[in-house]
């Protein structure tokens, strides 16, 4: 009996050192270039952010991250050509370590609906890495009303100087309150895979901050409300794969929004891969990127025209937070 | 033809003679006892129960016969009993309880006749559970079957925090839960924390880890039959137990000439949760089971039977409303055609539903429904040839409801059938060697207007070295027509949601075979059973959901599972090493386990390479053991040593700024499922003293400690938060930590 103890322990301490042997082989890191780059039909490029990875352990802020000394050139290509021309050179910002732009005067044309765009970074240290994209065409045949009136509402085309008044309640607005119908042409954004997205954005005067979805999730206000705030600041947004939202309402989620005042609410399109890049950031960890050789996103929109934009002032029926 | 054959097997059985049949009973809770011996001493004939304790023995010569039954756990049954030529017997027989407490008796198979039961019985890959081993050993708060059933070998559990079951390499949805034949979903509490079924309403269960028979079907990997206490039609007698978390009593008793048997469990954390304000969750699950029979003379039982159980789940900070829990209603027919002719019909429904608000414009619907027709006939031909066909019809009805805002995001509903049709065989030849092929017909109508015929054929045999050593080998191709969304990054699922396959993807097939050696030995005293069993399994067309497939931005109308699933493949195989001895004082087993799951997606935007999936653990040592010092006092203690799961390592970082501006950290992903996590050492310790009193009623007090060394098993990393030098902190999110837990438990 008792040589069935030993063994059966001697047995324990071997399966013992085989089990701890298991831990698996750490994969090498590779440093990578990251791109992100997000410009609008008949603009330029105001920023796009070119930097590195970090590795397990390093600082990982923007600014340590920034890859400066690199060769940024934009080139374009119609539906009827064949090759891309060059379109021009960015430079990096001089007190913005790796933040590159493009002269006004150097893009005049700025991005055309229907071109295709090719950004090529060449840095001494990583090679070179490139992403291409097609400005997609603005939404077609918007109209917009207001759903507590009825009234369709005039863009700025129709008349500059309209403006119609949306009430909301807040705290009790984060509910289905419908403020705004608006009906487009979603069978072109079905057929061409792209996304139909809207925002609404603060005059200056109401903003108190460089950005205004930051500006209202403030520590101070919310604190107490981190998921609200959150869902609140992922902007709404259409996908293209179903085909019976041709009069889709628009709800606008009011909870966490305290600004009273004069707003532009602007309806634009995206490209393809701004959709892969939204479906892959819900679905999981990994990051849809069309940035060959590197990581990031090169994408394009179209909210140009100035009749995508309507004016609304914004008032609240009560004061006071949730 | 089945109705020509059904005639033949009834005439068949009126034509033999000297026949005994019957059923065996435990004659404390008149509850069934499958798997006993029944034989004539001295002779070759002999056979064993069935799930219902039913038995046939047939071709008996005439005259003073020595009848036995012997199960482990029962005091042997003997019995003479003359027979007239040509005479039908029909009996019932009761075995007492063996009384664990005194000196160890070990029931040794010895001597001829005792193994034309052992011969008959292919048990490969099988292990049972009773209820009374659950009770009495460590527990984590509650007593539960399915935490009982990980400690066993060949079974993976990927957390503390979870009941799921990963069989052989199988994946968590490749199990058949029947409850009473019925088919149950997500039989769990508190997201996987607790598995649904109470410990003192249970009969037996049986757990076929791979290579089960014809008669269940529908899974790919294994079979877990659960069977509910039928209720003591002679007196009444009850239990009420209490632990730090719930309560719950069980009664049964006689009624209408028949019995029933009444089970509930409350968990009672809620009004603590309330007291703590809103930023607490409220919550509370709750389980209703039951059960009511009646024969009819001594060929016809009625039985009704139903399981209820629901989670309640609600968030006040978050506006959040979430509730979710299993149906199940079956009405089953027992009748003895003739004693050779057994015949077994259900009719149940069985359904999961969940629903969820939250934030005031979230919901979410999942619902499962399943209905289903099944009938089972054994003819017992002769001592050493049964045969056993049957059918079945189900009806699917699936729900699946998502929306944000108003915005529907998932809209899927649909009806869907499967019509299974089986045959089943067992022939033994010298007492030595039997054979058990049989065959499965399914035809899946499934969704989008489209079907399948599908014939899994299944194969066992067995072959006696001698009266305590036997080989068997096992083996079939295995069909599954619905699946859980799976994602290879999640190891802990909060809640699985069921889909049929469409027309757009074959069903999951798993080609699967074992091979096992098991002896018994009798060492200092006490009979060891060895068991060596190894394994091989391919299973293919597993789905696993698109990691690129938007949860918000797309309306998922129809069940297109080719665009919303990618493909995977993979092959498992392993060997299983067990010593276990059942009976005596000191009891219990050890095992150690070598399994591989290794894994393909067949992704077509990625390099399909292999990878270990994340339920893959090489080597697996556990042992649980008992040691019952008196009649009132008793210890447990289950420890466990496994390889670390694997996971996908973080290897760097990088900014991702989003079109407004913000920036996020992103994980740069090192190869998949590269890495693993430490291993995994847990060892849990039981003590249990019983108070008896004058009444025949007893006390239990059961207090027990789980991860006694407190060791901080890995769960998962967490890697998103930043220290003041803005680097990325990885964290543990750690499994239990050391918890000391009580419970009381009155029989009455």
């Amino acid at each position: 009996m008792k040589k069935i103890y030993i063994k059966t322990l001697i047995s324990a301490a071997v399966l013992a050192i085989i089990i701890s042997c298991e831990t698996g082989d750490s994969t090498e890191y590779d440093e990578q270039l990251a791109l992100y780059c997000y410009a609008k039909a008949d603009s330029t490029i105001d920023s796009l952010y070119l930097t590195r990875t970090g590795e397990v352990n390093e600082s990982i802020n923007l600014e340590n991250l920034g890859v400066s000394g690199a060769t940024v050139i934009l080139y374009e290509r119609s539906p009827d050509d064949t090759i891309f021309t060059l379109a021009g050179n960015l430079s990096e910002y001089a007190d913005r370590r790796g933040i590159y732009y493009m002269n006004e005067t150097d893009f005049t044309s700025g991005f055309k609906a229907g071109n295709t765009y090719r950004i090529e970074v060449v840095h001494p240290d990583y090679g070179m890495i490139h992403a291409e994209t097609v400005c997609p065409p603005e939404l077609a045949d918007i109209t917009v009303s207001n759903s507590a009136t009825g009234a369709e509402m005039a863009s700025l085309t129709e008349d500059p100087s309209a403006v119609d008044t949306l009430y909301y309640r807040r705290g009790e607005s984060f509910d289905d309150l419908e403020l705004i119908s608006c009906r487009f042409d979603s069978l072109q954004i079905l057929f061409e895979n792209r996304m139909a997205s809207f925002r609404i954005v603060p005059d200056e005067i109401c903003r108190t901050d460089t950005s205004f979805w930051l500006e209202d999730t403030t520590e101070t206000v919310w604190e107490d409300y981190p998921i609200e705030t959150q869902i609140f600041k992922d902007k709404k947004r259409y996908g293209s794969d179903f085909m019976d939202y041709y009069l889709r309402s628009i709800q606008i989620y009011w909870y966490a929004l305290y600004h009273e005042g004069m707003h532009t609410v602007i309806f634009s399109s995206t490209d393809k891969v701004f959709r892969s890049y939204m479906e892959a950031r819900y679905g999981g960890e990994e990051r849809y990127t069309n940035v060959v050789n590197g990581l990031g996103l090169f994408s394009l929109s179209n909210s140009s025209a100035v009749r995508s934009r309507y004016r609304v002032y914004v008032k609240s029926l009560e004061n006071k937070y949730p | 033809m089945k109705i020509h054959l059904f005639v033949i097997l009834l005439f068949l059985s009126y034509i033999q003679a000297a026949v005994i049949s019957g059923h065996v009973k435990d004659s404390s809770s008149n509850e069934a006892v499958a798997d006993v011996n029944v034989y004539f001493d001295g002779t070759s004939l002999g056979s064993a129960t069935n799930i219902n304790g039913y038995f046939v023995i047939s071709n008996i010569p005439q005259g003073k016969q020595k009848f036995v039954a012997s199960a482990l756990g029962y005091k042997l049954f003997t019995k003479e009993v003359i027979f007239e030529r040509d005479q039908s017997k029909k009996v019932e027989i009761k075995l007492d309880p063996e009384v664990i407490e005194l000196e160890g008796i070990d029931i040794v198979v010895e001597g001829e006749g005792e193994h034309t039961e052992e011969v008959m019985n292919i048990r490969t890959g099988q292990l049972k559970i009773k209820p009374r081993d659950i009770k009495t050993s460590a527990t984590f708060i509650q007593p539960d079957l399915f935490r009982s059933i990980q400690t066993l070998p060949g079974i993976v559990s990927v957390s503390d925090y979870s009941t799921g079951l990963y069989v052989r390499g199988g994946n968590n949805d490749h199990n058949l839960i029947l409850y009473d034949e019925i088919p149950v979903y997500n039989p769990s509490h508190l997201f996987g924390v607790f598995s649904t079924f109470i410990t003192d309403a249970l009969r037996d269960s049986k757990l076929i880890k791979s290579a089960y028979p014809a008669e269940y079907g529908g899974r790919l990997g294994s079979v877990l039959d659960i069977r509910s206490r039928d209720g003591n039609k002679e007196k009444f007698e009850g239990n009420i137990s209490a632990s730090l978390f719930a309560g719950e009593g069980v009664v049964t008793g006689p009624v209408f000439g028949g019995g029933f048997l009444i089970a509930a469990r409350r968990s009672y954390i809620d009004p603590i949760l309330e007291m703590l304000g809103d930023e607490y969750p409220s919550y509370y699950f709750w389980d209703g089971q039951g059960q009511l029979y009646k024969d009819f003379g001594t060929d016809d039982r009625l039985i009704f039977s139903t399981y209820l159980g629901s989670d309640n789940l609600e968030f006040n900070q978050f506006d959040m409303n979430m509730g979710w829990g299993n149906d199940t209603y079956a009405l089953r027919w027992r009748h003895i055609f003739s004693p050779k002719l057994y015949s077994n019909s259900k009719l149940s429904y069985s359904s999961f539903k969940i629903n969820m608000d939250a934030f005031g414009s979230f919901k979410y619907k999942n619902e499962i429904g399943d209905v289903s027709l099944k009938n089972t006939t054994e003819y017992f031909a002769a001592n050493d040839l049964i045969y056993k066909t049957g059918f079945e019809v189900q009806r699917f009805f699936i729900r699946y409801d998502q929306e944000f805002a108003g915005t529907e995001l998932m809209d899927i509903e649909g009806n869907y059938y499967i019509y299974s049709l089986f045959f089943e065989g067992s022939k033994t030849w010298n007492s030595k060697f039997t054979i058990k092929p049989g065959i499965r017909f399914e035809h899946c109508a499934i969704l989008n207007d489209a079907f399948r015929l599908t014939a899994s054929p299944r194969l066992s045999l067995k072959y006696m070295m001698n009266d305590f050593s036997s080989v068997t080998l096992s083996g079939g191709r295995y069909f599954q027509n619905l699946f859980t969304v799976q994602q290879e990054n999640q190891s802990l699922q909060i809640v699985d949601n069921w889909f049929p396959i469409d027309d757009s993807v074959d069903p999951g097939i798993c080609d699967n075979a074992s091979l096992g050696y098991e002896t018994t030995r009798r060492i200092a005293g006490g009979d060891y059973k060895f068991t060596i069993e190894g394994y091989y399994k391919y299973m293919q067309n597993l789905q696993n959901w698109k990691e690129t497939t938007s949860a918000t931005d797309d309306i998922i109308e129809e069940m297109v599972i080719d665009s919303n699933f990618v493909n995977s493949y993979a092959h498992a195989y392993g060997i299983e090493l067990m010593v276990e001895r059942q009976l005596g004082k000191f009891n219990g087993n050890m095992s150690y386990t070598y399994g591989k799951v290794v894994k393909t997606i067949d992704d077509p935007y990625e390099e399909a390479d292999e990878f270990d999936a994340h339920w893959d653990v090489p080597h697996s040592f556990k042992t649980s053991l008992n040691y019952n010092i008196n009649k009132k006092w008793s210890f447990g203690t289950i420890i466990t040593y496994s390889s670390g799961r694997p996971y996908t390592e973080n290897i760097g970082y990088y900014t991702e700024i989003l079109e407004d501006g913000t920036e996020n950290i992103v994980p740069v992903k090192g190869e998949r499922n590269k890495m693993r996590y430490p291993d995994y050492f847990r060892w849990d310790i039981s003590a249990n003293y019983t108070w008896f009193y004058k009444n025949g009623s007893k006390l239990l007090l059961n207090l027990s400690v789980l991860n006694l060394t407190n060791r901080e098993n890995v769960q998962s990393y967490i890697y998103d938060e930043r220290d003041e030098d803005d680097t990325v902190v990885k964290d543990v999110f750690p499994m239990l930590p050391i918890l000391p837990s009580i419970r009381l438990s009155y029989t009455f």
